[in-house]
């Protein structure tokens, strides 16, 4: 599924902000 | 047979989505799975993400996986309340496929902590856990499945599992998720082949299926590798054959899952990797969606049935589950933990802790401790 132009630049803009300085067995 | 969706298990986790961006970009990730329940409140979430998850939503290919419901917790938590009721509210902002949880309960006495652990097949065992699948179909609305579990005690209990999972999803008409690395854990703890194995299981139930990594822990006397499910690595190739192996024989597979922790996925190599088996994941569906139409069938809704009575308890077994998450968390040695198990109520006791491998017991301590709450 592609997803739009505006909302992948969202994204990378979102996760820019976000890196700024348990199913059992796990 | 359904058309396969090449799915990616998505959080919100910078390294995660950096790693999957190229495929959303790209068109190649047909759905994305979100563990709704890792974070309690929706507006923690940024924008961005909510939009995200609303462009899947929109495109009915959202599927959403629960971590922290603990459906086999004998005793009744407010905080299970409380997750039903936000499952509610999810449900109503976003149009999920289907919902899922893991078997289990969870070894934490903080709801939001712990791992999760087996129980006892025992009729108790099967009451507790339909009533909460009941409870859980009634708050999404929703088909509603489960994963099977990684861990297990003994040869016997992962022997007993796929039919114990056919029992507890029967009345809500439920599905599972086959997780093919844990299946692989079993395979290598066990020394079960995985032919062996896959036939226990009822896969026309199979509805998804998961592929992840993980890593080899050596035992405390160093006479072997326990196969753990950590989810930091890439697929290995043997997982890869399991899954062209059991995909013909699930006849309503719908949903291939890619998953993968963020904490695994740091460098621009660990992303690489992780898009390269994502592919091969994709190019396998890909080889099988050319030979299929698309059905669209969904045979797993769950009847109209909400909950009549106040939720199933059995007291006895979440004293026996207190004592033994007690145990794993704080024993300081494998002979600590199996001498306090061998002086509690589990002794002697349909949880059959005589019969347990020592190396799953290590193991589950290992679990326990690396997941308990810090204070």
């Amino acid at each position: 599924m592609k997803l739009p132009k505006i909302l992948i630049g969202a994204i990378v803009a979102g996760i820019a902000i976000q890196t700024l300085p348990p199913c059992g067995m796990g | 047979m359904p058309r396969l969706l090449s799915t990616v298990a998505c959080n919100l986790d910078p390294h995660l989505l950096g790693a999957c961006l190229p495929l959303f970009e790209s068109g190649e990730a047909d759905a994305i799975e979100w563990s709704f329940d890792a974070l309690y409140r929706l507006d923690a979430l940024p924008d961005w993400f909510h939009g995200l998850i609303d462009a899947f939503s929109e495109g009915d290919r959202l599927v959403g996986h629960g971590i922290f419901f603990s459906l086999f917790a004998g005793k009744w938590h407010p905080e299970q309340e409380a997750w039903l009721r936000e499952l509610s509210v999810i449900c109503k902002k976003y149009r999920f496929d289907h919902i899922t949880e893991h078997f289990g309960f969870m070894t934490g006495q903080d709801f939001h902590h712990g791992a999760p652990l087996n129980v006892p097949y025992t009729d108790a065992a099967l009451r507790i856990g339909q009533d909460r699948l009941l409870r859980i179909a009634d708050a999404c609305g929703r088909p509603v499945g489960l994963e099977n579990l990684a861990f297990s005690w003994s040869v016997d209990e992962v022997r007993r599992h796929g039919d114990f999972l056919d029992r507890l999803l029967a009345p809500i008409n439920g599905f599972i998720i086959l997780d093919l690395h844990n299946l692989y854990c079993q395979v290598a703890n066990f020394d079960i082949p995985f032919e062996t194995l896959a036939a226990l299981y009822p896969l026309h139930r199979v509805r998804e299926v998961h592929i992840s990594g993980g890593s080899w822990e050596p035992s405390e006397d160093r006479s072997r590798s326990i196969r753990r499910d950590t989810h930091d690595d890439s697929v290995p190739d043997e997982v890869f054959r399991y899954l062209e192996a059991i995909i013909p024989r699930c006849p309503h597979l719908r949903y291939l899952v890619m998953e993968q922790l963020g904490a695994g996925l740091e460098t621009e190599d660990s992303k690489t990797a992780f898009r390269a088996d994502f592919r091969r994941m994709a190019d396998i569906a890909t080889q099988w969606n050319v030979m299929q139409g698309d059905e669209i069938l969904h045979p797993f809704t769950p009847p109209f049935n909400p909950p009549q009575s106040a939720p199933a308890e059995d007291l006895a077994l979440h004293q026996q589950q207190q004592e033994l998450s007690s145990i794993l968390e704080n024993a300081n040695s494998f002979e600590a933990a199996s001498r306090a198990l061998h002086a509690s109520s589990l002794a002697q006791s349909h949880w059959q802790v005589e019969r347990w491998s020592p190396f799953m017991l290590e193991t589950a301590m290992r679990i326990a401790q690396k997941w308990k709450k810090k204070d």
